[in-house]
């Protein structure tokens, strides 16, 4: 079929808006998305379409491509219905563009940019709807700047199936909203921020935060369960914009005190991941990362206490802890490791540790949230993302080890007293009695609670979520890159560099020295991994195993 | 009141015996609806969850329904509760002087209840009895050709706690030699089966289903050229054969029977005064194409017909005529009425189905055709009802007979409801082809005394409309057409010299701003729009711009709309301005 003039191919079951779109011609649309049904209501996506002779406009939405048909994307009728198009729609619209979150990425404001620029002709008293309504716990609702588009409304009705939201009435006084008395409140509601094309629908945790334009962004995978969900970090290191907007929106204080960074995630799409969503523990979980409570220092004990120290100096301290507990026999010392590490700093633990130093008490099956649980859009029953390499690694008890649910009769009877804990609260899988017991306990931590200051004896500080670069092996052995969007706060820094800083001091150097050096050496450590480099996981990510959950199950 | 158990366990006896008419059982929804109505008086919030739960939908869906339709009532309304005209042709005989003294007599407005609880209002858009003109529904009962001293006498009575004496006349009809729709028209109790029977009914039906394979009806009603008659005129054998042919895939009929469009008020009179000849014409429709399920969406102001209607449809299962293996042919056919809620869009045939699958009347984009994927997703003929009651006299006589009359491409004879400014208002069965002219100073006496005519709107409120000095036309489809407008669904609207053009397109756009089902954006937007610019014009405020602006708003909602009420709503426009552009600028200097 020909599209401006030009012939191309196209798989059946396409329609001439995807069409276009896949070979770069942008439609302006507002009611049609990928993954809802078609309702070719809001009548945006128009173009010319020539069948058997016949010269018509349609709406590219639901037109299937097909032989012999052509398309003309841009033409006088094809200007004059955009430009009427937005005219209708902007008729009664508040035109509140300077406060309202929206702004900079609103399809309204595009589109007008693009094919609208005229001048008004409305002369009438503008129709009125509810501003400003809280219509659940993460979401506000301007009803003004609604352009009933329902594509909020098909997403709870055929992605969620909660069906919260509605379009009532009749006309044009009909008006999305919540129903009378419920409130959208599911675990994906954050998506309908990302799926409404205008500042309708509002994230209330980036309401007047920042200026879009103000933001930057990286691709990165969710920490958070193990579908690992693609999503963007947004964030702004900026310190300018924050002072601007605390001198003018005084109202608005972030809960950090320290200056946040991250300002809010968005998700990536990824049709074998996660499609266009993600769940909203992804999109609002990112607050560890300039938490209050984050370690930016070594903690070492000393004798006042537990005292900050540079990182070498505990790293030594670690060293010399390790060796003397090693001299007694390897299995002395126990490393729990998080399923939340990247690829890299799995692979730098076990090299070290296990390989190197042949210790064969190791593990990773920390508990799982006893109230996180799983459903069948996105989230996984698994809290972690990388449980995957953690059981390809080995990150489990050698012979003769001892493994987390052994741990505590081991310490008990003294067969251990020494604990690395990597990225895990000891208390979430040892008693305090335990802990008291050990007789090193060296952490290392991204947020250092207080309450676990008494049974630290070193504590390192370790990079946070969007603070290092590395990869994730989603629960059906895909591989996935995530970005860094910034530096680590204070000394804080990946874990696989703090194993290969730890390594010469125990006398086992990993010769690693860049992040690209680990990166190489974990493809040739885990043979699945050997055909991928860097660059060609891409920004999708690639399956390392053609389908995990089936060669497992 | 409050809900004892035994009244909703009652209740879903009542969803219980809905159910198995619906593929789907939300489908239910609006009788339920209306019961819970009955029951209540109006849907309360707690009524919505009930019903929702009765249903297994979600309580949103039934929000979204119950705030769709104007007829479902989210607040209680008066004991008796009026609902008054004020489209078009009640307009043009006085409604607007009546709905004020109302107000005046019940001292209370629009969607109010009057202190005893009495009474309460609503204006209404067509009730489709135009040619009843000035009409009002006292609950289900219509009371038309209204005047200021029979309005305060039916409130008096009600108030005197008497039944208000009803002395609406019977419509008037008048049919051509060897009638093919009004045949039965003034013959008394013609809807009692008895009566129908002696005159002929069913034997139509006795034909196809004994002599006829149904492939022959089909090709029979195609060749007859018998055309759809709800608005838009297309081949009823035609649109018959796109529905799939596999016997084993479900199909259904819906006999459109909301006649909402303002001028239309044809298929009532087929209703309450013939209407075995409808259910004989959706029988052997419904044989035709393989159907074994049929509903009538009746819209509810249709009260008596709709008793009626459902009167003689049980009739008909009583001789045999519905229900399994009819007149032991094998084949099966159940008809159920279905009722609708005050909203126009509903008649659009895609805006039925959904209405009649328990949403909102929100139309579908095409394609999917609905003889494709209509009701429950499978194939649906959507017919009017004036289309079916055709196809009885097609079987019995024949081809030949049937295109006696008309031309080649509008064959046979039509039902032309004339309402407005003549002498004599009401139904008239004419061939095809009639002379409009004829229509109005024959058929229907003239313009009303010392007055003369201005303009005429020739097939219901959508449809272009015709100056005086354009009526020299003929009634078909093709003649219209090519006089710049259409035969739409024959509702003959007449405006003589008092009427002002800015005033009638006024009226006009308030319905179809009021009717726009709220989904494309042009029709959502622009209606409205074109509406409040009408209204401040009449007002006194127009502006310089503000007649070219209409216009080209106009234009521009025109065929930019998942369905034709967009395009409905625009030609009334472009044709008025056009036509009567002096009247339109001289409100905007
Ligand atoms: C806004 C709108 C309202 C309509 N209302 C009616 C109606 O009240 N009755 C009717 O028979 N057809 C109505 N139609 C036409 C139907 O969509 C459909 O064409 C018709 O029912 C098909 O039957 P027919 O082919 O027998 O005429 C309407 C169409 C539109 C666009
Ligand atoms: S709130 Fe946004 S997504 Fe929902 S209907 Fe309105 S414009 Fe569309
Ligand atoms: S044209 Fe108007 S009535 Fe028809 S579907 Fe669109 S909004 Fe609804
Ligand atoms: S995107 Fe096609 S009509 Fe809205």
């Amino acid at each position: 079929m020909k599209i401006d003039g030009m012939e191309y191919e196209f798989p059946e079951g396409m329609n001439v808006l995807q069409a276009c779109e896949s070979i770069g011609i942008h439609i302006p649309h507002f009611c049609y998305h990928p993954a809802l049904k078609v309702v070719g209501s809001c009548r945006m996506c128009k173009v010319e379409v020539i069948q058997n002779e016949r010269k018509r406009i349609d709406i590219s939405c639901n037109v299937m491509v097909q032989d012999g048909l052509e398309i003309i994307t841009d033409s006088a009728p094809v200007r004059t219905a955009r430009r009427m198009t937005l005219e209708f729609l902007l008729a009664n619209h508040p035109l509140d563009c300077p406060i309202c979150d929206d702004a900079g990425e609103c399809e309204l404001q595009n589109y007008y940019l693009a094919y609208g620029r005229n001048d008004s002709r409305m002369r009438e008293v503008k129709r009125h709807r509810r501003k400003a309504t809280e219509i659940g716990p993460s979401i506000m609702l301007d009803g003004e700047r609604c352009v009933l588009c329902s594509r909020c409304a098909r997403f709870v009705e055929e992605i969620t199936r909660t069906r919260e939201l509605g379009i009532f009435g009749m006309g044009s006084s009909e008006e999305l909203m919540v129903n009378p008395g419920a409130s959208l409140d599911n675990d994906y509601a954050g998506n309908v921020v990302d799926l409404c094309p205008v500042g309708a629908l509002t994230d209330k945790d980036f309401r007047f935060k920042r200026r879009v334009w103000f933001l930057q962004s990286v691709p990165s995978i969710c920490q958070l369960c193990s579908r690992g969900c693609n999503v963007r970090i947004d964030y702004d290191i900026n310190p300018f914009h924050e002072h601007k907007r605390n001198i003018n929106m005084r109202t608005h204080r972030s809960e950090a005190t320290r200056y946040a960074r991250i300002q809010r995630i968005k998700p990536r799409v990824n049709s074998d991941v996660n499609g266009y969503w993600i769940c909203d523990r992804g999109r609002y979980g990112y607050r560890s990362t300039d938490a209050a409570d984050r370690l930016l220092k070594a903690l070492v004990r000393g004798e006042n206490g537990l005292e900050e120290s540079d990182v070498t100096k505990a790293l030594k301290q670690i060293a010399s802890g390790v060796s003397s507990a090693v001299g007694k026999g390897a299995d002395r010392v126990a490393i729990v490791v998080s399923p939340r590490l990247t690829n890299e700093e799995l692979f730098a633990v076990h090299r070290l540790f296990r390989e190197r130093l042949d210790m064969p008490s190791m593990d990773h099956r920390i508990p799982v949230d006893p109230d996180w649980y799983g459903d069948d859009l996105l989230r996984t029953p698994d809290p972690f993302p990388n449980r995957t390499t953690c059981e390809w690694l080995g990150i489990i008890p050698a012979d003769r080890g001892f493994g987390i649910t052994e741990l505590p009769d081991a310490i008990a009877s003294g067969k251990v007293n020494t604990l690395i804990s990597i990225l895990a609260d000891p208390r979430d899988y040892l008693d305090e009695t335990a802990i008291r017991k050990l007789k090193r306990r060296y952490y290392i931590l991204r947020q250092m609670p207080d309450d676990l200051r008494e049974f630290t004896d070193v504590a390192l500080p370790a990079a946070a979520w969007g603070e290092y670069r590395g990869t994730f092996t989603n629960f059906n052995g895909r591989l996935q890159r995530l970005e860094a969007a910034f530096e680590p706060l204070g000394d804080a820094r990946p874990v696989w560099r703090l194993m290969t800083d730890l390594a010469p001091l125990l006398k086992k150097p990993l010769g690693l020295k860049s992040f690209d050096d680990v990166f190489a050496a974990l493809t040739h450590k885990i043979s699945l991994f050997a055909d991928f480099t860097w660059r060609n996981i891409g920004d999708e990510g690639v399956m390392a195993i053609r389908n995990r959950q089936e060669v497992t199950a | 009141m409050t809900d004892t158990p035994t009244a909703s366990t009652k209740i879903a006896d009542f969803v219980a015996t809905l159910k198995p008419r619906y593929e789907n059982p939300k489908a239910a929804m609006m009788p339920l609806l209306y019961e819970v109505q009955a029951r209540k008086g109006f849907i309360s919030p707690e009524a919505e969850s009930e019903v929702a739960e009765l249903l297994g939908v979600s309580e949103t869906e039934v929000h979204e329904v119950v705030t769709f339709y104007p007829l479902l009532f989210k607040r209680p309304v008066g004991k008796y509760h009026i609902q008054f005209c004020h489209n078009i042709s009640c307009s043009l005989v006085g409604a607007e002087p009546l709905i004020d003294l109302l107000q005046k007599e019940l001292g209370v407005g629009p969607g109010e209840v009057t202190e005893d609880g009495l009474f309460s209002y609503q204006r209404a858009e067509c009730l489709g009895c135009c040619a009843d003109a000035p009409v009002m529904l006292v609950n289900e009962e219509l009371f038309g050709r209204l005047t200021a001293e029979k309005v305060k006498s039916i409130i008096e009575q009600i108030r005197a706690g008497k039944k208000p004496e009803n002395d609406t006349p019977l419509t008037d009809t008048d049919e051509t030699d060897d009638p093919v729709l009004s045949v039965n028209f003034k013959i008394p109790n013609a809807a009692s089966i008895k009566i129908a029977e002696s005159r002929g009914a069913y034997k139509a039906l006795r034909k196809a289903v004994r002599e006829m394979e149904p492939q022959q009806i089909l090709e029979e009603v195609k060749s007859a050229g018998l055309r759809g008659m709800g608005g838009a005129g297309f081949p009823a054998g035609l649109k018959w054969s796109f529905v799939p042919k596999d016997p084993s895939l479900p199909k259904y009929l819906c006999v459109n029977a909301d006649e909402s469009e303002p001028g239309t008020c044809k298929d009532r009179e087929i209703m309450r005064r013939d209407p075995h000849r409808l259910i004989e014409g959706a029988i052997i429709a419904a044989r035709a194409i393989g159907v074994e399920t049929a509903y009538v969406y009746i819209r509810r102001e249709f009260y008596e017909p709709g008793r009626i209607l459902e009167g003689a449809i049980q009739e008909a299962y009583d001789a045999g005529y519905l229900g399994k293996n009819i007149l032991g042919s094998g084949f099966n056919l159940d008809i159920f009425t279905h009722p609708g809620a005050g909203a126009y869009i509903c008649g659009e045939e895609t805006g039925l189905i959904n209405s009649l699958e328990g949403k909102k009347g929100w139309p579908r984009i095409k394609p999917p055709f609905p003889a494709i994927k209509g009701v429950f997703d499978k194939p649906t003929i959507v017919n009017n009802v004036e289309t079916l009651s055709n196809i009885p006299y097609i079987i019995n006589n024949g081809v030949a007979a049937y295109r006696r009359r008309g031309t080649e491409k509008s064959p046979g004879t039509k039902l032309f409801g004339v309402s407005g400014h003549v002498k004599r208002p009401g139904i008239f069965e004419l061939p095809m082809s009639f002379p409009l002219k004829e229509l109005i100073y024959g058929v229907c006496g003239g313009i009303r005394n010392g007055h003369t005519l201005k303009a005429v709107i020739p097939g219901g409120s959508s449809v272009p409309v015709l100056k005086a000095d354009e009526i020299d036309v003929k009634l078909d489809f093709e003649a219209l057409q090519a006089a710049g407008t259409f035969l739409g669904s024959g509702g003959v609207i007449v405006m003589d010299d008092t009427v002002s053009m800015p005033w009638a397109l006024e009226v006009l756009e308030r319905f179809y701003a009021h009717e726009s089902c709220g989904q494309c954006t042009p029709c959502r937007e622009g209606v409205a729009w074109m509406y409040d610019i009408l209204r401040r014009m009449n007002n006194g405020r127009g502006r310089k711009g503000d007649v070219d602006l209409l216009v080209d708003l106009a234009d521009n909602i025109d065929g930019q709309t998942i369905c034709p009420l967009g395009a409905a709503a625009a030609w009334p426009v472009q044709a008025m301005v056009r036509k009567f552009r002096d009247e339109f600028d001289q409100l905007c200097s």
